[in-house]
């Protein structure tokens, strides 16, 4: 079955772009230009994914993140010309799914699209295997090269964290909250410090890592495809 | 010499002379008595009594002396001329012995007293030209306006032991730019008589003849140029060598100010030089960066849609992967001169969260490498986390930026150095390339907006604004970037140095 993909945006260039290049990759597009006509078109054709540009002649796009989540839980992807991290963590915290700052590669946009269409994980989802590094979340055991690694509760609540959501950007805060509780959510350092603990333990060079990478300012995303 | 002391005057004090005035003659009698004794003639006697007279006119002045000359007559004839004891003078000679002392007296009192109005005057003319120099050295050692015009308050209260003031021109008309005791209101026939005196450049206000009502004198300051302001004063004795002096004073503080605000208007337009040499660069690199990736973009878009039963797959994508590659690199200029308004602006202002160094750095790489393959990196960071509290996103900007300039001056092929550490409490990160280098003397130019190494034709293409972002970023972090030598070899290194306090305390945990 083809996923159909809204895009919303008030650029007709940008929405032509779009409509080729994901037809071209099989998807079934359909467009909106307006905050109201995309809220609309939400409610009656159901989408499996919105693609929302935060700049909308008819009101904020983070406005229209919240609507769309007062009924539904379709994947919403934000394109922003604003460079600027706190649009981005803001759109993140009010549901938004990922992101993706304008101007951008088309490579960059799939990538994006086809982590967020996967399937979602269950309970008793199948490991997470990304190079020689294998995340078994159910029988809680992660191994590299076949050998099991050693790591302390924290580390694992972290890890499991990321690996439920393969590919899905995390932001600080959503970390920090559910791993170290909601009194510690601008406990930035502790996030650092264990993100280092566990690249040190799982990446193959610690200083570039491939596995669990870095969206500067916004949060991290355990990357499976490179 | 303190001008407290100036206005002291040796007072006149009427009776300060009548111990000396008494006791002279009545030495000359006492030694008249032994003069006597010794049976020597009574003319010694006399000139024992003139010796007396000179004495007093010499220390006590006219009067003094006047009253010694007489006393000494008397005294000479009550005790030494026949007849003795007697008040009668019976001789011609005696007649003439008064009219001596009376002529002496009055000869040496006069003499004495120039000799003592030419010192005075003279140590006048001292501590008046102390006074200036003083003024002048105090008015000199100032920087600003604001600071000359402190100097020129406080001297001129002190010296006149009174309050001063100093008023310059305004929009409309005069405002008190300084005071001592400071203040900023006066009374309306004080402010007639300032408008007065600046108006007709000529003293005015109390003592002066001209609208004498209020308390304060007002002089005119002048320079050859014209009227800089009027200096007030409010004075309680107005002498003569007070006002000469505040004349003086208004001469030297109407240059102090006159040299301020030349300076400050050479330093306006030095900027405003600044700000047009800014204005032609930035419009020049606009023309030239924004046109040239924009010519190749439209030149490889046109030639797809014209040409395309022409082209076949291979020369299609190469021209779509022209147009991506151009449109990547106006992007990133697009991004530098926001990011330079917003420096400019002062709205860059750092979000600051606990980071990786090490994390920035790769940040930072992975983008360079992505614009610029043909330059390895080698990351050189210590196996423990480097935690700094920056903003990490502006940081990989000047980071990246350092990269970045690093690839556009040095060969293809070779290694840039990207190196990260702690230095006691001071974060540092330093970039190594094997280019050319920079000569000493360029090394700070180089964070200069639109400066590039090798002006002209031959320049290596860019947008001469990283760097000046790079500064402008590592400056908002209260750093400091600077570029130096490379530690080996050819090229040259810039170094960022951040401080940093102690990074927080991760509780542990049991595995």
């Amino acid at each position: 079955m083809t996923s159909h993909i809204l895009i919303v945006d008030d650029e007709e260039p940008i929405r032509r772009f779009l409509r080729i290049s994901l037809s071209a990759q099989g998807y079934r597009v359909s467009e909106a230009a307006t905050g109201k006509a995309a809220l609309a078109a939400i409610g009656n054709a159901r989408p499996d994914l919105v693609v929302l540009d935060l700049g909308l002649p008819d009101g904020d796009g983070q406005e229209v993140i919240g609507a769309i989540r007062q009924s539904q839980v379709v994947p919403i992807i934000v394109l922003s010309v604003r460079a600027d991290e706190m649009d981005k963590v803001e759109a993140l915290d009010r549901g938004a799914n990922d992101y993706v700052t304008k101007p951008f590669g088309i490579a960059e946009l799939m990538a994006r699209i086809r982590a967020l269409l996967r399937p979602r994980r269950g309970c008793d989802a199948a490991p997470v295997a990304v190079g020689d590094v294998v995340i078994d979340t159910v029988r809680t055991v992660v191994t590299r090269a076949g050998r099991e690694i050693r790591l302390s509760r924290r580390e694992w609540d972290l890890l499991r964290l990321l690996a439920g959501q393969p590919d899905h950007v995390l932001t600080h805060k959503h970390i920090l909250r559910a791993v170290w509780g909601p009194a510690h959510v601008d406990d930035t350092a502790y996030l650092r410090v264990y993100v280092n603990q566990l690249r040190q333990k799982l990446e193959e060079d610690p200083s570039a890592p491939r596995l669990i990478v870095t969206d500067p300012g916004v949060g991290y995303r355990l990357k499976t495809d490179s | 010499m303190s001008p407290d002391r100036f206005l002291w005057r040796m007072e006149v004090k009427p009776l300060a002379h009548v111990p000396l005035t008494v006791a002279a003659p009545a030495a000359a009698t006492l030694l008249g008595f032994a003069i006597d004794r010794a049976g020597l003639p009574i003319a010694n006697i006399s000139v024992a009594y003139l010796m007396a007279v000179l004495l007093v006119a010499r220390h006590g002045g006219r009067w003094p002396a006047i009253a010694a000359s007489l006393s000494s007559f008397i005294a000479f004839n009550f005790f030494f001329t026949e007849p003795r004891y007697t008040l009668a003078i019976s001789d011609a000679q005696n007649i003439l012995t008064v009219v001596f002392f009376l002529v002496a007296a009055v000869i040496v009192s006069n003499l004495t007293a120039r000799l003592r109005q030419e010192m005075e005057a003279s140590r006048e003319n001292a501590r008046r030209i102390g006074n200036l120099y003083e003024f002048s050295s105090r008015a000199s050692a100032s920087a600003g306006l604001d600071d000359v015009l402190r100097a020129v308050v406080d001297h001129v209260a002190a010296t006149v032991r009174g309050g001063s003031l100093v008023l310059l021109p305004a929009d409309n008309g005069l405002a008190v730019a300084a005071g001592c005791p400071s203040r900023d209101r006066l009374d309306e026939v004080s402010w007639s008589a300032a408008s007065w005196a600046w108006r007709q450049g000529k003293r005015a206000g109390g003592g002066t003849g001209i609208l004498p009502g209020g308390d304060w004198l007002f002089l005119p300051m002048h320079t050859d140029r014209g009227g800089v302001g009027v200096l007030g004063v409010r004075v309680e004795h107005q002498t003569a060598e007070t006002m000469a002096l505040l004349d003086a004073l208004a001469d030297q503080a109407a240059v102090a100010i006159e040299r301020t605000t030349l300076a400050s208007s050479v330093e306006e337009a030095r900027l405003t030089a600044e700000r047009e040499r800014l204005r032609a660069a930035l419009l020049s690199s606009l023309s030239h960066d924004l046109r040239t990736p924009l010519a190749s973009i439209l030149g490889a878009a046109s030639a797809l849609s014209t040409l395309d039963g022409a082209l076949d797959a291979g020369s299609r994508r190469e021209l779509a992967a022209a147009i991506e590659g151009e449109a990547l690199r106006l992007n990133r200029f697009v991004q530098n001169l926001l990011d330079m308004t917003r420096l400019g602006a002062g709205a860059l202002v750092p979000r600051r969260d606990w980071a990786d160094l090490g994390d920035i750095a790769d940040n930072a790489r992975r983008r360079f490498l992505a614009i610029d393959p043909v330059h390895p990196i080698r990351l050189d960071l210590p196996p423990q986390r480097l935690l700094a509290w920056v903003d990490a996103v502006l940081l990989e900007q000047a980071l990246f930026n350092l990269l970045d300039n690093a690839g556009k001056y040095s060969p293809a092929g070779t290694e840039v150095r990207l190196g990260a550490w702690m230095d006691g409490e001071t974060a540092v990160i330093a970039v190594d390339d094997c280019g050319c280098g920079i000569p000493p003397d360029q090394r700070d130019a180089v964070f200069d907006m639109f400066h590039r190494v090798g002006q002209g034709d031959g320049r290596t293409a860019g947008t001469g604004l990283g760097l000046a972002i790079c500064r402008g970023i590592v400056a908002a972090h209260g750093g400091a970037v600077t570029a130096q030598g490379a530690p080996e070899g050819t090229g040259c290194r810039f170094v960022i140095r951040l401080p940093q306090s102690q990074a927080p305390a991760v509780p542990a945990e049991g595995t």
